[in-house]
């Protein structure tokens, strides 16, 4: 039990509501007193067989109004997004990869490195399957022989096993889906699940804390 | 020419209970954007669902646990009562076409009548499927004009014009891209173009849309 609020993020780098979810919570954080927060990285594929789910696109009319939906929430936001050519794309390697960064180095270098990743896919369309394309990616902020070392250390026993309890443990607590949240208020051990980019609103009011909102002083809260 | 005015088309079926948190909320939202004109369309959602074969999300637990969670979460967030019925799901044909029948014959009454059996279900748990039950619930807003109510359920269980418009409604519905409820079709002033909102949390969306104020769903309870 803690003094303070607690939340775990569970995200998958394909999802492209994590990006949004990643980049928000990103943005809000550093205004909220009192909150601990942590990515843990899932693999959403696991989380949508485990919970008997299926992603959304598999309806064409989830697909179309998906896409739809990510290019206005852009605007409103102001948080660019250029929906992949490859999509969706095998992002095992991804999440292994900042599984052996979360454990390796410090929070901060961990969180940029998980929203540089989700840039990578989700700005700069690149192929975030493909190990040179990680490496690179990660090169300016950990320096390339740590990304290549690291790289390599994705087929460790113990790094893949950690994505896996993670899935699972997203699973347990009734996740079906990315991005995920499970928040525990200051002063209580009770987990609450709350799920999507979009509940952001609920969320700070669960936690007492004031909403933001989508748009920024330097975006337009017009679309 | 006058440019026409802005406009929602919200797509509803009375078994859908984030559309009975949705329709709560939006009515009062609307109260800070008078120059928008409102219509409520009634569908059939199991026949949109069976159509474009997608799935309700009851028929997975998780996410059926969690929706009840939301909506309790939302519930107190935003002071609509909110009470996830005993009896779920019910068939909502009946009540749908006696809806479709008020929409035609009892414009000014409709909207309290689309309330009042959302409220029969969502708040008090009663089977909103039953004749009886649409009788009592009705029966206020008619001043306790028993025959004019069953006259309308005469209608909505016989006659086939109500049952073509209902039909017609829903396979609209279909073309237009929806998969599930609520739905909102935004439309800009002076514009054709149709901009489908899924979901009771994209009012923040729907208002930077339109250029309209967006209180939040902590202020819902003062509006």
């Amino acid at each position: 039990m803690s003094a303070r609020s607690n939340i775990v993020c569970y995200y998958d780098v394909v999802s492209p509501y994590s990006y949004y979810g990643v980049k928000l919570l990103n943005r809000y954080k550093p205004q909220w007193k009192d909150v601990d927060v942590e990515l843990r990285p899932v693999f959403l594929a696991g989380v949508l067989s485990g919970s008997k789910n299926q992603a959304p696109a598999n309806v064409a009319a989830k697909g179309a109004y998906m896409f739809k939906d990510l290019g206005r929430l852009s605007t409103a936001s102001g948080i660019p997004m250029n929906f992949p050519s490859n999509f969706p794309t095998m992002t095992v390697p991804a999440l292994r990869l900042l599984v052996v960064i979360q454990k390796t180095e410090s929070v901060a270098t961990y969180e940029q490195c998980v929203e540089k990743l989700l840039e990578a896919y989700w700005v700069e369309d690149k192929d975030v399957s493909q190990q040179e394309i990680l490496i690179n990616a990660l090169a300016p902020i950990i320096g390339a022989d740590k990304a290549s070392k690291y790289m390599q250390q994705t087929s460790d026993k113990e790094i893949k096993q950690q994505l896996i309890d993670n899935t699972n443990e997203a699973i347990e607590a009734g996740a079906f889906g990315a991005p995920t949240f499970v928040i525990k208020k200051a002063g209580s051990d009770k987990p609450h699940l709350f799920f999507g980019s979009d509940r952001f609103e609920v969320i700070t009011s669960f936690l007492g804390l004031p909403y933001e909102g989508l748009a920024t002083k330097t975006s337009p809260a017009k679309l | 020419m006058a440019a026409t005015r802005a406009s929602i088309i919200c797509y509803y079926d009375l078994i859908s209970p984030y559309t009975y948190m949705g329709f709560k909320i939006f009515n009062r939202f609307r109260k800070q954007w008078p120059n928008v004109d409102v219509t409520f369309r009634p569908m059939l959602l199991g026949g949109v669902m069976n159509e474009i074969k997608n799935q309700p999300l009851f028929a997975f637990p998780s996410k059926k646990n969690h929706m009840i969670a939301d909506l309790d979460r939302i519930s107190g967030v935003t002071g609509v009562p909110f009470k996830f019925p005993q009896k779920f799901p019910v068939n909502t044909v009946l009540p749908m076409r006696v809806l479709t029948a008020l929409q035609i014959h009892e414009a000014e009454k409709y909207e309290q009548c689309i309330d009042k059996l959302f409220d029969e279900y969502f708040i008090h748990g009663r089977d909103i499927s039953q004749a009886a039950v649409i009788q009592q619930a009705l029966s206020p807003i008619f001043h306790s004009d028993t025959v004019k109510i069953e006259s309308y359920l005469q209608r909505a269980a016989q006659d086939q014009e109500i049952k073509k418009i209902f039909k017609q409604y829903t396979d609209e519905a279909i073309a237009k891209g929806i998969f599930g409820a609520p739905t909102f079709i935004v439309r800009k002033a002076g514009s054709e173009e149709e901009l489908l909102f899924f979901g009771s949390d994209r009012f923040e969306m729907i208002a930077a849309t339109l250029g309209l104020p967006y209180a939040g769903l902590t202020s819902v309870s003062k509006l």
